[in-house]
């Protein structure tokens, strides 16, 4: 494994979620975004095990609903809408809801490895 | 009848009028608002509108059709076949950063009338797109709109509203600051 790539992979089945958003799917999708904190549709469909274009269908809406922003620079980055006037208040309650199930804390601690210089010691 | 030669403030006051003549009502903010405050110094090419009550997009095309105005497939712009400035209708409820905005400003033309961000909401518009996007063509809006104020800005209310949002973009306001004297000596 290269160093510094994430040690954790995805499970094979769509992640848990409660259907709070309207779908289990786009809250999950939401609770990716607010752990992942900025992540890309390839990143969210290989954790949601669903197609790029069902992930880019769900963004689609709920960036018309405010909740998310997305840039195009190289790939299309993804954060909640920092302009979003709940974002703080949607943020935690994401986060909340990420903290109750343990892939999402598995994904948030995977984020958390950053690279490490060869040969630093421990 | 909206052509060519229509301003972007002509664009405003009509579209007002057409939300208003089929019951619904919005603000003009973003950076036309700043365009409209400052227009010397800043030219804005759509006119953003917050709709009071979230109206249906469909409700919003049928009334500004008659302006010759179409809605871009299922997005929140529409188009004019001769008018180079667009039309927007961003989601609301009308919010800067953290904080909603309850109290507008009314502008009058002729018996014409036009809700718009108050001016000190318009600069904090524009900084916050400049805070979390680093939007510098908006940072100049808001100093351009700061500038074009002859009764100043209230500098301390925008400290406070920045730590409010978060203390880590006061550096970003001394920019703002900075940028604001260096606009005025000039």
């Amino acid at each position: 494994m290269p160093v510094g790539a994430p040690s954790f992979e995805p499970p094979p089945q769509a992640l848990p979620a409660p259907a709070l958003f309207g779908t289990k799917m786009r809250t999950a999708l939401l609770m990716l975004v607010a752990v992942l904190e900025e992540t890309y549709p390839a990143e969210l469909s290989r954790y949601l095990d669903t197609s790029i274009s069902s992930v880019q269908r769900t963004l689609d809406k709920i960036e018309d609903e405010g909740l998310v922003a997305t840039r195009p620079l190289v790939v299309r980055t993804v954060t909640l809408n920092p302009l979003y006037p709940a974002v703080k208040e949607l943020r935690a309650l994401l986060l909340r809801l990420a903290d109750g199930y343990p892939d999402y804390r598995r994904i948030k601690e995977s984020r958390r490895l950053r690279p490490r210089r060869r040969n630093k010691p421990l | 009848m909206i052509g060519r030669n229509s301003t972007l403030t002509d664009i405003c006051f009509a579209v007002a009028a057409a939300l208003e003549a089929n019951g619904m009502s919005g603000v003009l903010t973003g950076g036309s608002a700043a365009s409209l405050y400052a227009p010397q110094a800043y030219t804005s090419h759509d006119a953003d509108f917050v709709l009071d009550a979230d109206d249906p997009l469909e409700r919003v095309a049928s009334a500004v059709l008659p302006l010759g105005y179409v809605r871009n497939g299922r997005s929140r712009i529409f188009m004019h076949p001769v008018s180079e400035f667009t039309l927007d209708f961003p989601k609301g409820p009308l919010a800067i950063g953290g904080e909603y905005v309850t109290v507008t400003d009314v502008i009058e033309d002729h018996g014409r009338r036009l809700r718009i961000l108050r001016r000190t909401d318009c600069i904090r518009d524009r900084l916050a797109h400049f805070y979390f996007w680093n939007d510098y063509e908006a940072l100049n809006a808001a100093v351009a709109v700061a500038a074009a104020s002859a009764d100043g800005v209230d500098l301390d209310a925008l400290r406070a509203w920045t730590q409010r949002e978060s203390p880590a973009l006061l550096e970003k306001l001394e920019e703002f600051e900075r940028r604001l004297r260096a606009y005025v000596r000039s």
